[in-house]
């Protein structure tokens, strides 16, 4: 299964993505490659950081997955940091997750930013086999 | 006329009626012909649910540089009631107070021509742009809440940064009114705080500049650009992760509360709720934050640019000119009064255009800029607003695709545009090709007595994210 693609006709002035995952945890890991891979060259993403113990709560799990975009956004401003996967366990509505990278340096190839996660046509759907999320980021 | 699906009426050369087949406020595009047909189908099913929307107290109005955003369209003007009236925090957009500066020098481009590439790359190295870098301005908390609630006063009288003269040529003197720090969360605030000083990304730059062309000599003197080949600077950019933070923050409370106030839309992105409750006066106080973050950024990076010119040209800042034209806004929510109505008007990829008030259209980098004069007609026709750049016509995908960021660098050089990116995948995404053409814009806003040309610049350098 493709992890993740570019649904670039359906949005001009910014990027629509849909990233899929057999399982929450793996589309979660997916979305973290989508994100970064946007932002520069993930295969130069070392795993030389660690953040631990991180959580996130939402109402549902479309809420969680927004609020762990946005969290990837945060990070990546406040912190300087590019993640290139993660380890998440879920405890009822809550997402518990520690996050492998590295904080951004000068050599890294930068391909764009990402300024916001949108509602815009924001979706996470559970198909007969796999998850999907729609998105699209401000860029 | 049949575009996408939509008939549209002419009223005028440059202004037409979609034909209704919704009940809701009417929608005007000002656009001539040729551009009309490149408005994407996606524009007109988002401005119909924004005419859709309660408390309006008129027609929406779509701007020649319009295209597909999200909720409303970029290049969307719409008046709310200010006492029945709601906020849509969306249809203000996520860069609150993305705007355009522009500087003018006494230098020529014979005088700069020759250390063009050493000033780019000073500037470059002046001011930030693209992703994980600092600016020079380091802040704390405190800080961050003065600039948010007093603007560019703070910055100039406070920190010592900036002119005096400069906050008579800003929109609203480089601080909206009514800015409320404790509105602001403490992720905006984090973001906020490495952020100030920076370009950023996506479509924003800075631009050393020439004027190529003056359409109006008497006008353009007023305002300090007196002859051709004078060398100018453009900045466009915003509020950063700060007024990004704030509209995302925001936009999910107003989705969460739709219901108090059974409220039903057509795209979750317009959550709107009335201006007079909790949560709208909040937003408000917190846009306004937003947007004097956005004009203290523009300030604080024309300190740097002063700097960059001095530097390189070894002469005092009051030899070389580097006088501000105007700071105008083109994502933004203000009270004002039109028709003798109190209300919100929202623009969002839309600039205020006043009688006599310079207005700043930004093209792609391959293409030139604008400077314009308001007019009394965009009172009447537009709310006093008109264009704010090109607008997109291609998504970024495809542009990385029929060209190399790399290629696009050097066809530049060869066409005298020396340009130091932090990223040539970025700086494909922002060819020209992707753009419509500025000028046609221009001719469209001219036609439909929105605003006045002035003057006409052609880039020479370019800093970008």
């Amino acid at each position: 299964m493709k992890r993740w693609r570019v649904a670039d006709k359906e949005n001009i002035a910014d990027i629509k993505l849909e990233v899929f995952g057999e399982t929450k945890k793996e589309l979660l890991r997916n979305l973290i490659q989508a994100f970064t891979e946007r932002i520069t060259e993930i295969k130069k993403i070392k795993k030389e950081k660690v953040i631990k113990n991180l959580k996130i709560r939402g109402e549902n799990f479309s809420e969680v997955v927004f609020n762990f975009i946005e969290k990837l956004i945060f990070l990546k401003d406040v912190n300087f940091f590019l993640a290139k996967t993660g380890i998440f366990k879920f405890k009822n509505n809550e997402l518990i997750f520690s996050l492998l990278g590295q904080t951004i340096t000068k050599d890294l190839p930068i391909k764009t930013d990402i300024k916001a996660l949108t509602q815009h046509k924001f979706q996470v759907k559970k198909e007969k086999n796999y998850y999907k999320v729609s998105l699209v980021f401000d860029v | 006329m049949k575009i996408n699906n939509f008939e549209l009426v002419k009223k005028d050369e440059a202004q037409w009626l979609l034909k209704k087949d919704y009940s809701g406020e009417d929608i005007y595009v000002f656009a001539l012909e040729n551009l009309l047909q490149q408005i994407e189908e996606d524009v007109f099913i988002q401005a119909r649910n924004v005419a859709q929307l309660p408390g309006l107290a008129g027609p929406v109005c779509l701007m020649p540089d319009a295209h597909s955003g999200y909720g409303a369209p970029i290049g969307t003007v719409f008046a709310m009631k200010e006492e029945e009236g709601y906020v849509v925090p969306g249809a203000v957009g996520y860069d609150i107070n993305c705007g355009m500066r522009l500087i003018i020098t006494n230098l020529t481009f014979e005088e700069v021509s020759p250390f063009l590439e050493k000033l780019v790359n000073f500037l470059f190295e002046y001011i930030p742009a693209g992703v994980g870098r600092r600016g020079f301005l380091k802040i704390n908390k405190n800080e961050l809440k003065k600039i948010a609630e007093e603007g560019v006063n703070y910055l100039v009288k406070e920190k010592g940064i900036g002119w005096k003269e400069d906050i008579e040529k800003i929109e609203e003197k480089g601080e909206i009114l009514g800015a409320d720090f404790s509105c602001v969360s403490y992720e905006a605030i984090e973001r906020g705080i490495n952020q100030l000083a920076t370009l950023g990304s996506g479509n924003h730059y800075l631009e050393v500049q020439k004027v190529e062309e003056i359409f109006d000599e008497k006008q353009a003197k007023k305002l300090g650009v007196f002859a051709k080949n004078q060398i100018t600077i453009m900045i466009h950019c915003g509020s950063r992760g700060f007024g990004h933070q704030i509209c995302s923050d925001y936009l999910r409370i107003f989705e969460k509360h739709l219901g108090d106030y059974r409220l039903k839309i057509n795209d979750r992105q317009l959550a709107c709720l009335p201006i007079n409750s909790t949560y709208g006066r909040q937003y408000l106080k917190a846009m306004a934050c937003a947007a004097n973050f956005a004009f203290v950024n523009r300030e604080a990076i024309t300190y740097q640019v002063r700097k960059a010119f001095e530097k390189i040209f070894t002469k005092n800042v009051s030899n070389l000119g580097l006088n501000l034209v105007y700071d105008v806004a083109h994502n933004i929510a203000k009270k004002e009064i039109h028709s003798g109505k109190n209300v919100l008007i929202h623009r969002k990829g839309a600039t205020r255009s006043y009688p006599n008030q310079p207005v700043i259209i930004g093209g792609s980098m391959e293409t030139g800029s604008y400077l314009l004069l308001g007019t009394e007609s965009a009172l009447k026709k537009s709310y006093g607003s008109t264009a704010h750049g090109s607008g997109r016509t291609m998504s970024r995908a495809k542009a990385k695709k029929m060209i190399h960021g790399q290629k696009l660098w050097q066809k530049m050089k060869k066409e005298g545009i020396y340009v130091k990116s932090a990223s040539f995948s970025g700086l494909a995404e922002e060819a020209g090709f992707a753009y419509k053409n500025i000028s046609d814009v221009v001719k469209s806003i001219d036609k439909a007595g929105l605003s006045k040309p002035i003057a006409y610049f052609k880039p020479l350098g370019n800093i970008k994210g």
